[in-house]
């Protein structure tokens, strides 16, 4: 997982050199981004820089938009909540059960704590 | 709708919306903070820090429930489809205070540490095990989802990208949820939370999940009138009246929008072209289909924006056979005109 950091840190750099370009002339590459405000660049800067490849790709290779279309998305939203639903049982169940056990654990050493402490006062002199 | 981009196109009822997020997440905060000094005595008293942090971490937790909640609740009741006027703006806020929280998190635990936060983040809580589940991962992960939805959030990135690339990405808000379920789920929910704590998180993991499974039941239950020869069967003419908007559903699974004006009977792609919104669900407004989510409009007549907008979609044929109205299955090119279908008006008063 260490390794993972510098792979962020690189990934963030050159996010930083395709998105600073990319907002500057972005309005000869979409039409609809022509005249933009500064604000406007700003606020798309971050999503430049983190999805810098995906920017490269549409850059490359601009199409035609399809008109949008929702049967697809509706089909995923089933499909995700199905398993949704199956993880949730299965992790909400888990953690319930183990935070049951934790706290059995400690009433338990609790009380043998104050068992043990009890029986020293009665032995002390 | 939009000639150009600017960073917000603010509005009265933006600045609104915006005004409940912000004192809404303000008084959450507050009452947080003072129910948990009011409930949590002795051993399990917090302190400050982590008084903030666990404030912030529920209040991104309920943002994130509400931002789920509101699609499906607009889907079974469309009087509260107002709610998504502005969601995206409640899914930044989400963004915002979860960062709040990783920020709270990390300050504290790493403030005298001689790692930097994002590497210890990464290899001293990064365990997977029989008893325990590296929760802060599964926080992180959800963070780095909603920051990125929140960068494209912006109506560019979904025009730039397209719209379907554009919403298969905003998708991952699931992906998102439920590592943001399994954050708390292996974090909170096994630490010191009480059962004050317990009881509305799982409730609240309960209501996300059924309200979005009673929606694509309802969603189900929709007529269904099945293409016959290529055109689509749409019911009497009299079942539509002026100025209504109808769902009739397409062969491949998606949604056309009859539209009834003073100029006939017109058809348009269902889907609207800002944000996917549900053309068919739509009202006519000025002789204009307008999306109930955004108020975009398109002329029924050739699926365009009026001018100066230059958004387009899909137009579909409709014909009057023996007084019932057909729809033909398959779409035109986008912004394609085709001349309203004539309705004649049953003559009233005569006799």
């Amino acid at each position: 997982m260490a390794g993972l950091v510098p792979f962020l840190g690189l990934h963030l750099a050159l996010g930083v050199l395709v998105g600073l370009p990319f907002v500057l002339f972005v309005g000869r590459l979409e039409p609809s981004a022509q005249g933009g405000s500064i604000g406007f660049r700003l606020l798309i800067l971050p999503g430049a820089i983190l999805l810098w490849p995906l920017v490269l790709a549409r850059v490359v290779r601009r199409r035609q938009a399809a008109p949008p279309r929702v049967a697809g998305h509706v089909r995923a939203h089933r499909l995700a909540f199905a398993s949704l639903l199956f993880l949730f049982v299965l992790a909400l169940g888990h953690a319930l059960h183990r935070r049951a056990i934790h706290h059995d654990a400690t009433h338990y050493d609790a009380t043998h704590h104050d068992a043990t402490h009890h029986d020293a006062t009665a032995e002390a002199p | 709708m939009s000639v150009r981009y600017v960073a917000v196109q603010w509005t009265k009822a933006k600045l609104v919306y915006d005004a409940c997020i912000a004192v809404g997440i303000v008084l959450f905060l507050q009452t947080f903070t003072l129910a948990a000094g009011a409930l949590l005595h002795g051993e399990r008293r917090l302190s400050g820090p982590v008084l903030d942090m666990r404030a912030y971490g529920a209040c991104a937790f309920l943002l994130v429930t509400i931002v789920l909640c509101i699609g499906p609740l607009a889907r079974l009741d469309r009087r509260l489809s107002f709610l998504l006027y502005n969601r995206r703006h409640l899914g930044v806020a989400t963004a915002a205070v979860g960062f709040l929280h990783a920020r709270a998190v990390l300050g504290f635990y790493y403030a005298y540490s001689a790692t930097p936060p994002l590497d210890g983040l990464l290899t001293v809580d990064a365990s997977f095990t029989a008893s325990s589940l590296p929760f802060p991962l599964f926080g992180a992960a959800a963070l780095a989802i909603f920051l990125m939805l929140a960068a494209t959030s912006h109506d560019f990135w979904q025009r730039f990208l397209g719209p379907a690339l554009w919403k298969w990405l905003h998708l991952s808000i699931y992906a998102a949820y439920a590592l943001a379920v399994l954050h708390v789920a292996y974090g909170a929910l096994l630490g010191d939370a009480t059962p004050f704590f317990v009881a509305p998180f799982v409730l609240s993991v309960g209501l996300v999940v059924g309200l979005h499974l009673a929606a694509a039941r309802h969603a189900r239950s929709a007529p269904s009138p099945r293409p016959r020869e290529g055109w689509i069967d749409a019911g009497p003419v009299r079942a539509i009246p002026r100025g209504r908007v109808l769902p009739v559903l397409r062969s491949n699974g998606e949604r056309i929008a009859l539209v009834r004006t003073t100029r006939g009977l017109s058809a348009v792609h269902g889907v609207c072209a800002h944000q996917g919104g549900p053309l068919w669900r739509g009202e006519v407004l000025d002789d204009c289909l307008t999306c109930p989510w955004h108020g975009w409009q398109y002329r029924p007549e050739d699926g365009c924006a009026p001018p100066p907008f230059t958004e387009k979609i899909p137009t579909h044929q409709v014909r009057i056979v023996e007084g019932r109205v057909e729809v033909k299955d398959a779409p035109e090119p986008a912004g394609t005109a085709l001349p309203p279908c004539p309705v004649e008006e049953p003559e009233v008063g005569r006799g």
